[in-house]
């Protein structure tokens, strides 16, 4: 029996305040993924597609699960959550977003793009940390092949 | 029998009786002696030593009678008068021993005398032999004068006959009774019922009648009042049978002067109508033939005559021997006969018809019997009367009527005539006119009020009315020109008006669109804004509290506390923001509506809620109905009124319970809660945006919710309030219409389609 290998996490975020705290509340519940962060939509389909900066494969591994903020400059959320959820080979990849307010309208829309889960953003920082350990729950159960 | 023996027999007859009487007082004198015996005694003694002697003693004790026993013992005094004394005893014995028959022929004497029945014994020749106490009653003599008198004294002349024959039969050896009218000494008649029957000697020789009389003068006048009574009930009932046959008034006026005087004995009757019009009583019939043709033309006036009064005073009338008064009235030109009048008015439901009157020529006077009788037959003659009064109107109505129609119709018929010929003679005059009138009148009804009506040459009714109507024509043709000034003058300011109207509603239009337009901006702004601020807040929120995990051995009790603050305030913030958030999404979203069922809402915003152990939301799905609503939103709304009343609520289990009723034409939906309730002076408050009721940190909240909700429900063209009572709870009420607006509107083009 192998020791099952944690799975890579993309962690698509444009605001580095956020990247910082997404990461504490990795490291607070003791998760040892590989936490991959870019910093808007465009990067996040190069990261995936290996392109530019990306172009070379070990730099930019398939992610098991992609966190993907919403409001991002360039290319946004939704729109990345479109291309990846009609593209046959990866919309396997569950992605959950990451949004400021609970009552956001792109939830809808996200919904029907068929995203896989939501984390609202709270302002309180333990509330974080159980929404990702709630999340990494839900992958261990998931695992794919 | 010969007179001779007959007269013999008659004195023995008397002999017998007066022997009869005295021994009858002398009964009555012994009975009185053992009554009063010591009186009697003392006036006897005294009588008897100067009256009786021995030999006239001796003779009253031999015959049987009365002796004074109290002389006896100072007349006897030897013993030749004693033994005759015994011997007179013995004879008196014998003697009352060989009496019975004289005793009861005493008793029969007696009989005889005090019954209330007449005796008579006459002998063939009808002399009177003898009479009781009774017939002397009947006839006013006594016995005395009776006896030796004739029967036929006392019978009146027309029964002779009767009693002839009667004593014939009684010769015959008959018995037999009969009725008998015998006469009084003061001419009185006593009618009688006699039962006779013969008395024969003891030689079987007839020698008299003997009849017993009974009175029956009463019992006869009461069987002929009987019979008299019910010969006027027969012409009564005859008099209705006829009267109720016959309509005819003057018919039904004979008739009833017919039976009147059948009715009651009189020399005739006359009938009289009252004739309201001349008040006078006229006369219908009458069976008077003495100056009938008088009688007949004479029209009594009411109140005067006997009928005249009868018929004024309205009650019957009588007027015995009118001509001893000189006063009393008579028919112009009639008789003074002796004349006795009873007249009665004839009335009907109160109403005088007229009057009868009966006269008799005679001093025979009216009694009170033939005025109530009269009286009787007067009120059904005047019911009968009545009838034919009426009929009689009937008829001279019909006949009026009659009458004015045939006058009318002939009226009517020359006026159609007359009418026809004035028709033809206007007819030409109204068609040539009317050829005037037409032409231009046509130019009139099409607006052209050039040309006027020529006038004719000669004036006739017509010309007033040409004149008149080119007077109209004239005046047609002015206002038509000043409407058409004026109408062009109203039609340049409406089109400046329209033009005004244009403009400003282009302008508030612009306003209008200008004004939701900043309003969406700000909106917008407003969304952006408190979403970007969370960035920011977030980072200070998560660096604090790392500051805090991770430094704050080193910050000292001061240092935490005020790190502590700085991390409450960036949570409140959230909460501002995420509420500021909430309700510009919700107004800057056009959001669609659709019909969703009132539960999946409450559903949906409950999952909003966080629910714990202690609170409760109470809803039947199935008793809610389906809202047409922008989902949303409305599910804000249900988030906003269910978290109001968990959050405001101190009770140990928390309820929220959500219930729906139709209203004419809306659902009103009721949230009520068991939580702190609302003072009613708050109840407008609680809907403007950030007034908060409480003290920050008593109920967390930020004071957006209840506005937001408002703008919601009256976005949705409904209605919110609130009913609270302090400590018990609180119910908000809104209504949503059951159908959208545009709902309606669209249903409305639809069927207009």
């Amino acid at each position: 029996m192998v020791e099952k290998q944690p799975i890579d996490i993309l962690l698509v975020e444009d605001d580095e305040n956020d990247i910082l705290i997404t990461k504490r509340a990795f490291t607070k519940h003791n998760l040892s993924n590989h936490l991959y962060v870019v910093r808007d939509g465009e990067e996040s389909l190069d990261f995936v597609y290996h392109r530019n900066q990306y172009s070379d494969p070990a730099s930019a591994p398939r992610p098991g699960l992609i966190l993907l903020d919403i409001n991002m400059p360039k290319m946004n959320g939704i729109e990345v959550l479109r291309r990846l959820k009609s593209d046959p080979e990866y919309k396997v990849i569950p992605i959950v977003m990451l949004t400021t307010s609970k009552r956001d309208q792109d939830k809808i829309e996200s919904y029907n793009l068929g995203v896989n889960s939501y984390i609202i953003k709270p302002v309180d920082f333990n509330k974080f940390v159980d929404a990702i350990a709630t999340i990494n729950l839900y992958w261990e159960l998931n695992e794919l092949p | 029998m010969s007179a001779e023996a007959d007269r013999e027999k008659h004195a023995s007859l008397n002999i017998k009786r007066s022997n009869a009487r005295r021994k009858e007082n002398d009964v009555g004198r012994k009975r009185l002696s053992t009554g009063k015996a010591a009186t009697d005694k003392g006036k006897k003694k005294t009588q008897g030593s100067t009256a009786y002697k021995l030999e006239d003693l001796l003779e009253l004790i031999s015959s049987g009678k009365d002796y004074p026993a109290s002389h006896l013992m100072e007349l006897v005094s030897n013993d030749g008068e004693i033994r005759r004394l015994i011997e007179a005893f013995r004879i008196r014995e014998e003697r009352l021993r060989s009496e019975p028959e004289l005793e009861s022929e005493e008793l029969y004497r007696t009989l005889v005398n005090t019954a209330q029945e007449g005796i008579i014994l006459d002998d063939p020749d009808d002399i009177i032999l003898f009479t009781n106490p009774t017939v002397s009653a009947l006839l006013g003599y006594s016995q005395e004068e009776l006896v030796g008198r004739s029967l036929f004294d006392f019978v009146p002349p027309e029964e002779t006959e009767l009693l002839r024959s009667q004593t014939a039969r009684r010769m015959e050896g008959e018995t037999s009774r009969y009725e008998l009218t015998l006469v009084h000494k003061e001419g009185m008649r006593h009618r009688t019922l006699v039962t006779a029957a013969p008395l024969y000697d003891s030689g079987g020789k007839f020698y008299a009648s003997m009849a017993i009389l009974t009175d029956i003068t009463e019992l006869k006048r009461a069987e002929e009042e009987i019979k008299r009574r019910s010969e006027e009930l027969g012409t009564l009932f005859k008099t209705s049978t006829e009267l109720s046959s016959t309509l005819d008034e003057e018919e039904v006026g004979r008739l009833i002067s017919e039976r009147a005087k059948d009715l009651i004995p009189s020399d005739g009757c006359t009938f009289y109508r009252f004739d309201s019009f001349s008040e006078k009583l006229v006369p219908i019939a009458t069976t008077v033939m003495e100056s009938y043709e008088q009688r007949m033309a004479y029209e009594v006036p009411l109140g005067e005559g006997v009928t005249g009064r009868a018929a004024a005073e309205r009650r019957p009338i009588i007027a015995n021997n009118i001509h001893k008064d000189p006063k009393a009235p008579r028919v112009p030109g009639g008789k003074d006969l002796p004349t006795c009048l009873l007249s009665v008015p004839l009335l009907a439901r109160g109403e005088l018809l007229g009057a009868m009157t009966l006269l008799r020529n005679s001093q025979e006077e009216f009694e009170e019997h033939d005025l109530q009788l009269f009286t009787h037959f007067a009120r059904q003659a005047a019911g009968a009367f009545a009838n034919s009064y009426l009929f009689r109107k009937l008829r001279e109505f019909n006949e009026t009527l009659e009458r004015k129609v045939g006058e009318r119709t002939a009226e009517l018929e020359r006026a159609k005539v007359e009418l026809e010929e004035v028709h033809s003679r206007y007819k030409q005059r109204v068609t040539d006119r009317l050829s005037r009138i037409a032409p231009a009148m046509e130019k009139v009804s099409v607006g052209d009020f050039s040309k006027n009506i020529p006038l004719p040459e000669e004036e006739d009714e017509f010309t007033e009315l040409l004149v008149g109507l080119n007077l109209m024509i004239d005046d047609l043709r002015f206002m038509f020109e000043e409407n058409r000034r004026r109408s062009e003058e109203l039609r340049q300011l409406n089109e400046n008006l329209e033009q005004i109207v244009g403009q400003r509603t282009a302008e508030l239009k612009e306003s209008n669109r200008k004004t939701a337009a900043f309003a969406r901006e700000l909106e917008e702004m407003i969304y952006v804004t408190s979403h970007d601020l969370k960035t920011p807040l977030r980072a200070i929120s998560g660096f604090s509290q790392f500051l805090y995990v991770d430094y704050h051995d080193k910050l000292g009790r001061e240092g935490q506390l005020y790190l502590t603050r700085l991390i409450d305030a960036t949570k409140r913030m959230e909460r501002l923001l995420d509420d500021l958030l909430a309700t510009s999404a919700v107004s800057r979203t056009e959001g669609v509506f659709e019909r969703v069922p009132a539960g999946d809402l409450i559903k949906e915003a409950i999952k909003l809620v966080n629910l714990d152990e202690n609170a409760d939301v109470v809803y039947d799905p199935d008793a809610l109905p389906l809202v047409p609503c922008d989902r949303f939103k409305m599910i804000e709304v249900f988030y906003n009124l269910i978290s109001n009343g968990l959050k405001f609520n101190d009770k140990p289990r928390k309820q929220v319970s959500i219930t729906a009723k139709t209203s004419v034409g809306f659902w009103e939906f009721m949230i009520a809660d068991n939580g702190i309730g609302i003072e009613k002076r708050h109840y407008e408050r609680i809907f403007k945006i950030f007034q908060r009721l409480h003290q920050r940190g008593a109920y967390e909240g930020t004071g957006v919710g209840l506005s937001m909700v408002k703008r919601v429900i009256e976005e949705h063209n409904g209605r919110i309030w609130v009913e609270s009572h302090l400590g018990v709870g609180t119910i908000f009420h809104f209504t949503l219409p059951v159908q959208r607006e545009e709902d309606d509107k669209a249903a409305n083009s639809e069927r207009s389609t």
